[in-house]
């Protein structure tokens, strides 16, 4: 639909009420979707990577350590307050058991240094949808301020 | 690395000669698999932000069979061969004579093996291409959405660019309707630095 943004790889998106916010096919991949049921304002990262390692990049969000602050920061911007956010994540699945660029399990990786990104904001994860070896779609609702997950198997999940 | 380095027409021609050599050979060892005659086409070399590489190769939540296999060496990349569901259950209908569901284990073990025999021979052709070692990861199989698999490959060359040179073959099998892409992405910090050695 048209009014459904699409956050691809390594992208970051802020939405202002009414829209959506969707990330589509996360594999490895984790998506942390973020709601201010206040400002009415919703965001989401769909990170690729753990960690930057320093490594500069035009895609912040392509990493936990650099696309989750960058998240909050133009959420900030938008007026967004951490202290009644909604934040919610889904992803990291362990598709094919291979041991991707050295990382081992690398959906595991991710969600592992996504949260310890929302934890070091001091931002608590009140839903999560991650790991198993299914692929996921991540939307975010920011009319309803729902969180839905899509799954390959075709499963339907509010969470 | 800078954008204009891996945009070099040179660069990107290599690549297709290279993808072409490779999926030569991998469609060789699939067609004496199976017995049938297995068409290629000219691969399509794109030089793509990884945001986008899944919405290039196709619906990013459509279900496709994939394979995959990571290589090491002189040349660091990986290269997947995927399948969408109805070629799928053409594959398997082939090769076990009869349909099932594409998670069964069999139908899974009998695409790791395809997966194994076409992307290993992919990969080892790449080697003696450069008449280089490369080693090839043990492979990976999955029936799940494109982008879902796709995470796979872009994570291992993702780290250092954000922009990837992609070489994509689509492999044809056309009597039996059978349609699938082999899909090859080196790091292009190795690929740069494979074809200087080699003065291109």
């Amino acid at each position: 639909m048209s009014d459904m943004v699409n956050v691809g790889i390594g992208e970051v998106a802020v939405l202002t009420n009414p829209g959506r916010i969707a990330a589509i096919g996360l594999g490895s991949c984790v998506a942390v979707a973020v709601f201010d049921p206040v400002a009415k304002v919703g965001g989401m990262v769909h990170v690729l990577l753990p960690d930057s390692r320093g490594q500069k990049t035009d895609l912040p969000g392509k990493f936990a350590d650099t696309g989750v602050p960058y998240l909050f920061k133009l959420l900030e911007e938008k007026g967004v307050r951490k202290e009644r956010v909604i934040v919610k994540i889904a992803g990291g699945a362990s598709l094919m058991n291979v041991n991707v660029g050295g990382f081992g399990d690398i959906g595991k990786r991710n969600i592992e240094a996504v949260k310890s990104q929302l934890e070091r904001l001091g931002v608590r994860i009140q839903g999560e949808d991650v790991g198993g070896n299914e692929g996921r779609t991540l939307i975010l609702d920011l009319a309803q301020g729902t969180f839905n997950v899509k799954t390959s198997r075709g499963a339907f999940r509010q969470f | 690395m800078s954008e204009d380095n891996i945009s070099n027409p040179i660069l990107l021609d290599a690549l297709k000669e290279l993808a072409n050599i490779g999926t030569g050979h991998a469609v060789t060892a699939l067609s004496s698999m199976i017995g049938k005659f297995v068409s290629i086409t000219v691969p399509e070399v794109y030089l793509e932000s990884i945001s986008k590489v899944a919405d290039v190769l196709g619906n990013p939540e459509e279900e496709v069979a994939a394979s995959y296999v990571g290589y090491h060496g002189e040349l660091d990349g990986g290269a997947m061969l995927i399948f969408d569901s109805a070629s799928t259950h053409g594959l398997v209908q082939t090769l076990m004579g009869a349909d099932m569901d594409l998670t069964d284990p069999m139908a899974m073990s009998m695409m790791q093996e395809v997966g194994n025999i076409l992307v290993g021979s992919f990969v080892s052709a790449l080697a003696s291409f450069f008449g280089s070692t490369i080693y090839a990861e043990p492979p990976g199989v999955a029936v799940d959405m494109l982008g879902a698999v796709l995470n796979v490959l872009l994570a291992e060359v993702g780290q250092h660019a954000d922009h990837l040179i992609v070489a994509k073959t689509t492999i044809a099998i056309e009597d039996v309707n059978i349609r699938g892409w082999i899909v090859d992405i080196p790091t292009p910090e190795s690929f740069q630095r494979i074809t200087e050695k080699l003065g291109l």
